[in-house]
């Protein structure tokens, strides 16, 4: 075969294999919006188009790219790496993010502008208030714990035998598996309360209680106390998700390191502060600044254990009663948008520590 | 090879104009003549069951294709499908206070458009709860459907009979039959206002039922409209009234401080068994789905009491709003609405009255919305009661509505009901009623 | 030296000391495993009882009558499975689930890789960005994404994004999830993923290997450890919503997913509250196995044996 033969025939082929993957994947397109069609099939083709689709689409710009003046290359391929990410984000966060911003300057029905008073309504606002104090307070309190239990059960467990761990870490990642409605539930047979003439109690708590003698308690109702038994459903919660995070960075810490210090004498203790904390804190700041943009953003709990009543309102909470409760959409976006000021600061922490990656490099 | 290069990149570039339209094609096949929408709703669980069953036996008779999809957070999503463009053809709401703002963004058909007549359905469904649905416009949009009752009193029937009491037929006989029960060494009565975010809402029944006597159902239409303001000494006369009964010493099973912290389905229980720990509970019907199982012979109930020889019938109801102005679907709602399939909907075999059998989901009654539906539509003797005291209501143009379900939600579902919680805990009744006053949204 | 060579002396070393000094770990983390389990039991052991029980008593009382037959009952779970449409709902969660999980994380790799890796005008101050982007409730989301589904995006009169009638079908919901789920892939991607050591990069480029090849070549085996539990996060979490698919999907019986068939089990007042519990561990079933399967990407060596080698 001589070389131009070939060369035709693997442009042949090239031309040939990429509209049949075109056609797959428009055929594939139409099928999957067809609410009708067999469910799994559906999934294959929904399968196929997701990791075939979005590898050939990044192949296909990177293959674009390469085709550009070489000095053009350098400067746009980036984009085409972050490109797809930017543009989903851009309509799916972006663009409700400024809508919502400037529905916080308008009222009620969005009509009208109305400046800052949606703003000055909140700030003295008493229960307003008392929701952002409510709120501070979880963002301080159930980060703490559920980093910390996460962190600890993560390194305690790495030293027990690989079945065993596998187990632990299955009952603190459970909570997560469990939907909000069922999670509900549990607590339900935590907190439950039946004042005396009501039967017996079917909470675990007032059962201990009541059995040691006592009168039994409202729990959720007793200010302020029941703010933090409503943020032990978020630690109990959240305390998974630190630890599969944390753990999988642990299990990265090269042995050799490890080794190294126990052979200069360092115990445990020692090991871990000196050699592992150090190595994954990185990790340990990106997962607390999930689980604070979460707490921020934690709404469901609170409205469906107390509904923000007897002082137990959050900012988040609020958002949503406002909007869509009382529907004062001018009230809600504004709460919406103290959430999104709030967060800056945790952002500063943020850039800091990805400037101190980059420098170790 | 720069001729390939070029080659490759508008082969890339054909493809992804051909998956845009692919993307961009509207696929959706257009069902044949059948008529096919879908109605959203509140209700779950064993009601949802019954809608579906009512529009099964609808959907085989009329050859429709009308399915139902219930939400627990019903307000919420019906609000974004409103806002976001993708409203359903069909909704019903528990809550007519919803239905004005639908309207002003444009989004509801009005029953004058539709071309229903106004006067017969006043007549039909009463001009009260007709009246609702009139938005700034003057124009009608929500269409009754069916209601619920509040205004009655469950009581221990075995325990009441052996006690030898008889039902108090107005306010006083009832506060002293809570006496006599006291000295007795009974407790009378069993609360429960809790119920997570909306902890506080079985309280506003008793107020809105004691208003409507003690005040009137004029004063009471402006009570809600907010022609007199909340904190109008007839409001705290209805406190009043009611804290004779909650704060009434040894009346309240556990006292009034737990009565936030049990919830309303906990709150029938002590009711049952022998000796009950409590004698009476007013609750709307649907508490019987609450009793404990096997026990529920023992409950019976009488209507709530009269204040000044004023009668009265309290209750919510569902109001039926069209999103979109199709006759066809304008047929169906009237058939829906009326006497013959209002009966089907009636109960799980639609008694001897139905013409087309009930919905068949067991332990599912609803009540009729309109006046010509007949008692017989129901199947227990208890149920028949409460259908014709409903009936008479709306005939007569006496059936008022849950009036937190009509006060801006700031109110209806906040102040008002946080409002019952500080009360029963120990805030003054003038504090209480000065708050919610100052809760009422302006403008 | 491999690691084996450097592991192996000290199990040798430590055999009699470790099982003493793991008394006190395997004590910590039992206590803490068992805290977290008691709620959960609780849920459990009432999944299996009668309704009139769940109502009277508390669920520990069953541990005073464990053998008494009438106890327990699968009534609840049978009421559950046996539900019309479950099995329907049951495909139409996978068919939501598994493109919502591999779409974010395909396009959150590359993204983060980009963060990490690539030079660019920009870079951080958009990377914050992202991150930032975790603050968005999603319920402000909710209307304006449903504005563009159902009418397209229009600017000054000009249309930007077309009507593309995406409401009610499968990859609304995908995008949807993925537009929701990228903030927090990419941030977790980019910090295990820029914490990789710098040299295994530049050897690659000496070699000559380009971006796309160094990403699906080294980055992408490198990265397992926390594709998978990004993987698990996301899979849980669209797995769990009961809202974006409701709002962007519908609930109509067809396309009905199990948190939806879940929610009409139970009365808009809370009746039949008890069926939950079981459902609860129905629709865990899945999760937990899933879970189980992607333990096996966690552990140790996995990362180090690969970036040596």
């Amino acid at each position: 075969m001589s070389p131009a033969t070939r060369l035709w025939l693997v442009r042949a082929a090239w031309i040939g294999s990429t509209i049949a993957t075109g056609a797959a994947v428009v055929w594939s397109a139409g099928f999957i919006t067809d609410p009708e069609a067999n469910r799994g099939l559906v999934v294959i083709a929904a399968i196929a188009l997701g990791v075939v689709g979005v590898a050939l689409l990044f192949k296909g710009m990177d293959f674009l790219v390469d085709r550009l003046p070489a000095r053009y290359q350098e400067a746009v391929r980036p984009w085409v790496f972050v490109g797809p990410a930017v543009f989903i984000l851009g309509i799916y966060l972006v663009y409700p993010a400024i809508n919502t911003t400037v529905l916080s300057f308008k009222g009620r029905n969005s009509q009208e502008w109305v400046g800052l008073q949606n703003f000055t309504d909140i700030f003295t606002d008493h229960d307003s208030l008392i929701s952002l104090r409510n709120s501070l307070l979880w963002v301080i309190i159930v980060p703490l714990f559920a980093v910390g239990i996460g962190l600890a059960f993560a390194t305690l467990a790495d030293k027990l035998g690989r079945r065993a761990e596998a187990t632990a870490k299955s009952i603190i990642f459970m909570p997560m598996a469990i939907s909000m409605v069922g999670a509900a539930i549990v607590w339900l047979f935590v907190y439950s309360f039946r004042p005396p003439g009501f039967g017996s109690q079917i909470g675990v708590l007032n059962g201990l209680w009541t059995g040691l003698g006592n009168n039994p308690v409202a729990w959720l109702l007793q200010e302020p106390w029941n703010n933090l038994y409503l943020m032990i459903i978020l630690i109990w919660l959240e305390t998974g998700f630190a630890m599969v995070i944390l753990s999988a960075a642990i299990k990265a810490v090269p042995e050799e390191i490890i080794e190294a210090a126990r052979i200069d004498g360092a115990n445990d203790w020692q090991i871990f502060w000196r050699v592992t904390f150090p190595t994954i804190a990185s990790t340990v700041v990106v997962v607390a600044t999930t689980i604070v943009i979460t707490v921020w953003k934690v709404f469901d709990i609170v409205f469906v254990m107390t509904g923000g009543n007897f002082g137990t309102s959050v900012v988040a909470q609020r958002m949503v009663t406002e909007f869509f409760t009382f529907r004062n959409a001018g009230h809600g976006a504004a709460f919406a948008v103290i959430l999104f000021v709030a967060v800056i600061p945790v952002m500063a922490i943020n850039v800091r520590q990805f400037r101190i990656q980059e420098e170790r490099r | 090879m720069k001729k390939t290069r070029i080659g490759g990149f508008l082969i890339l570039l054909i493809v992804f104009a051909m998956v845009a339209a692919a993307c961009g094609d509207d696929t959706t096949t257009t069902e044949a003549e059948k008529t096919s929408f879908v109605l959203f709703g509140a209700p779950t669980g064993a009601e949802a069951d019954a809608m579906n069953g009512f529009l099964q036996v609808y959907n085989e008779d009329k050859g429709t294709d009308i399915s139902f999809v219930g939400s627990s957070s019903f307000e919420e999503q019906l609000r974004i499908r409103v806002d976001g463009g993708n409203p359903p053809a069909v909704a019903f709401v528990p809550q007519p206070g919803s239905i004005c703002p639908f309207v002003e963004l444009g989004a509801l058909v009005s029953l004058e458009d539709m071309g229903f007549d106004i006067a017969q359905m006043e007549a039909d469904h009463s001009k009260f709860w007709m009246d609702l649905g009139v938005c700034d416009d003057g124009k009608h949009y929500g269409i009754p459907w069916f209601p619920n009752f509040k205004s009655i009193i469950f009581y221990n029937k075995p325990a009441f009979d052996a006690a030898g009491y008889e039902i108090p037929a107005t306010y006083e006989d009832l506060v002293a039959l809570s006496a006599q029960m006291v000295s007795d060494g009974q407790t009378p009565w069993c609360f429960g206002f809790g119920s997570g975010g909306a902890t506080g809402w079985p309280g506003t029944d008793w107020i809105e039922d004691i208003v409507v006597r003690n005040s009137g159902g004029e004063f009471y239409g402006k009570w809600f409209r907010h022609e007199v303001p909340f904190n109008d000494p007839e409001i705290v006369e209805a406190f009043d009234l009611f804290g004779q009964i909650m704060f009434g010493e040894g009346f309240v099973n556990g006292g009034p401080d737990n009565v936030a912290a049990t919830t309303f389905q906990d709150s029938p229980l002590p009711m049952f068994g022998s000796p009950p720990s409590c004698m009476m509970l007013k609750q709307g019907s649907f508490i019987s789905n609450f009793f404990p199982v096997g026990e529920e012979d023992q409950a019976s109930f009488f209507p709530f009491p009269t204040i000044g020889g004023n009668t009265g019938a309290m209750g919510g109801g569902d109001t039926i709003i069209v999103f979109k102005n199709d006759p066809a679907i304008v047929d169906i709602i009237k058939d829906w609405i009326g006497a013959e399939w209002g009966c089907v909907l009636a109960s799980p075999s639609g008694g001897t009255a139905s013409l087309h059998g009930g919905h068949g989901v067991e332990g599912v009654e609803r009540l009729p919305g309109h006046k010509d539906i007949s008692v017989d539509c129901y199947e227990t003797e208890g149920s028949k009661a409460i259908a014709a005291q409903v009936t008479e209501a709306l005939a007569t143009n006496n059936f008022v509505f849950d009036a937190s379900d009509l006060m801006p939600p700031e109110v209806g579902q906040g102040s008002f009901w946080t409002g019952m919680v500080d009360w029963t805990r120990g805030t003054p009744t003038q504090q209480v009623v000065d708050a919610v006053e100052a809760s009422w949204p302006t403008g | 030296m491999t690691a084996e060579a450097v592991v192996l002396p000290r199990r040798r070393r430590g055999l009699i000391r470790r099982s003493l000094d793991r008394w006190p770990v395997k004590l910590a983390v039992a206590i803490i495993a068992v805290i977290w389990l008691v709620p959960t039991i609780g849920l459990f052991l009432t999944s299996f009882r009668p309704e009139p029980d769940i109502q009277s008593t508390g669920w520990w009382t069953v541990l005073g009558h464990l053998w008494k037959p009438s106890t327990w009952t699968f009534h609840n779970y049978s009421v559950v499975l046996f539900k019309q449409g479950f099995s329907n709902a049951f495909l139409n969660t996978l068919a939501v689930t598994i493109p919502a999980t591999v779409i974010p994380i395909s396009v959150a790799a590359f993204a983060a890789y980009a963060f990490a890796w690539m030079k660019f005008r920009g870079r951080q101050v958009l990377f914050v960005v992202v991150v930032g982007l975790m603050v968005i409730p999603l319920q402000m989301a909710l209307i304006p994404i449903l504005r563009l589904y159902t009418s397209g995006g229009h600017l000054f009169g000009i249309t930007i994004i077309p009507n593309m009638n995406l409401n009610g079908t499968f990859p609304a919901v995908w995008l949807a999830h993925t537009g929701f789920g990228l903030p927090l892939a990419i941030y977790l991607l980019r910090n295990y993923i820029g914490g990789l050591p710098s040299s295994l990069f530049e050897s690659a480029r000496i070699d000559g290997a380009t971006h796309f090849q160094i990403f699906t070549k080294l980055v992408v085996p490198l990265s397992v450890p926390v594709l998978a539990s990004f993987a698990i996060f996301q899979f849980l979490w669209v797995w769990n919503d009961y809202l974006i698919a409701l709002i962007f999907l519908g609930a109509e019986p067809r396309v009905q997913v199990i948190t939806q068939a879940i929610a009409l089990l139970v009365g808009d007042r809370g009746e039949q509250f008890h069926l939950l519990t079981a459902a609860a561990f129905v629709s865990m079933v899945l999760p937990i196995t899933v879970f189980f399967s992607l333990q096996r990407f966690f552990v140790r060596g996995l990362t180090a044996g690969s970036v040596k080698g």
